[in-house]
């Protein structure tokens, strides 16, 4: 097994030396055949004859004696890659275009992946992903021309108190601050998502941050598997808003969870 | 010109190996002595090919059975010499049971007409 290595990496790269050992190798059988060729009583002109009809192709032989230096496939590989090196050095126009069509080809496949990975093949980070609808009023392109429009607290508040299909009721925002305006007539901000939007998706508070221009704290949330409850703002909204008429059963059964 | 009347066979692929091996139990040769030995020894009836001696016996050389060093010829030339290693004796033994096994079976066989 070490030997074979040996051997091999020896053909491979004391290239020259295992050639000029090969040739003379064969060289010195020739010789011996046209010398005793002469000894039978040839002139040199047909022993030579002879004794290279006898050989065959010597070009033929060299190339079998290389293949059983079991460096052929490495070889060949070589070769294949410097000829093709070769041919797109002399076309200099079409190996642009091929290398450009390679770019782009590769780029927008990888760009094209990366956003079905993140949209359709990562699974969302909360619980039951499957279950979280989003919802929107469609106002039909009337007033400001806008067909969707946010959801207004009034909306929020009404949905959350009368919701009978949904376990839980959230308001969302991206970047806009939503206010709500509970019975005490008192104005809270709620930045980002709602703590019952993440105590229903199964997430924990991480991080909270006072702001001193608003009455209201802020949260920032972020997608982690429950380790502390929804925290204190959540009570101090539930209870600043109108009682509920009935608390839904399925709220219950994830709070228990 | 040969007197001889048998007609020369070529060796067959998978013997070649075990007749170099076997040729060189006997010491060191290079390959035209061992194509000329094993011609001789076989009253002229196996001619071994050139062009299927060299890549056999580098092939050989390769599996480590055989080793091959530089020296000179018996008219002082240089001459690259083979010479069987431990493994190449161990080889050779197993190939000659093997093929006493097969032609053993093959005259069997054949002796039954």
């Amino acid at each position: 097994m070490f030997s074979d290595l040996c051997f091999r990496l020896r053909a491979l790269f004391r290239r020259t030396a295992s050639e000029s050992e090969l040739d003379a190798e064969l060289n010195f059988h020739f010789e011996r055949q046209v010398e005793k060729n002469m000894r039978s009583g040839m002139t040199r002109e047909e022993a030579v004859r002879e004794a290279r009809m006898d050989f065959g192709g010597m070009t033929q032989v060299k190339e079998d004696c290389r293949r059983a230096w079991g460096t052929a496939l490495i070889e060949t590989l070589v070769q294949d890659i410097g000829y093709g090196v070769r041919l797109l050095v002399r076309n200099p126009g079409f190996s642009t275009t091929a290398l450009l069509t390679l770019t782009l080809g590769i780029g927008a496949t990888t760009a094209i992946f990366s956003l079905v990975d993140a949209v359709l093949l990562r699974p969302l980070l909360y619980r039951d992903p499957q279950r979280l609808l989003e919802i929107y009023e469609d106002h039909g392109g009337v007033g400001l021309g806008l067909t969707y429009d946010a959801d207004t607290p009034g909306a929020y508040v009404s949905l959350k108190r009368q919701t009978q299909i949904f376990e839980d009721v959230a308001a969302v925002d991206g970047g806009n601050e939503f206010s709500l305006v509970a019975d005490g007539g008192e104005a809270r901000t709620v930045m980002d998502e709602s703590a019952w939007c993440l105590r229903s998706a199964g997430c924990a508070l991480v991080r909270r941050r006072q702001r001193p221009s608003h009455p209201a704290c802020h949260f920032r949330w972020a997608a982690r598997r429950p380790t502390v409850g929804p925290g204190a703002y959540t009570r101090a909204l539930d209870r600043r808003l109108p009682p509920k008429p009935e608390e839904p059963s399925l709220r219950r059964e994830s709070n228990s969870k | 010109m040969k007197v001889c009347s048998l007609k020369a066979f070529q060796v067959p692929q998978g013997t070649l190996d075990l007749l170099i091996l076997k040729t060189l139990a006997l010491g060191p040769q290079h390959g035209w002595a061992v194509s000329e030995r094993i011609q001789q020894v076989s009253s002229e009836v196996l001619r071994v090919q050139q062009g299927s001696l060299y890549p056999a016996l580098h092939r050989l050389e390769r599996k480590g059975w055989i080793k091959a060093k530089w020296g000179s010829s018996e008219n002082n030339r240089r001459a690259k010499y083979y010479e069987l290693t431990a493994a190449g004796k161990k080889q050779l033994a197993a190939d000659e049971v093997s093929w006493k096994t097969l032609t053993d079976a093959v005259a069997l066989i054949l002796g039954t007409s």
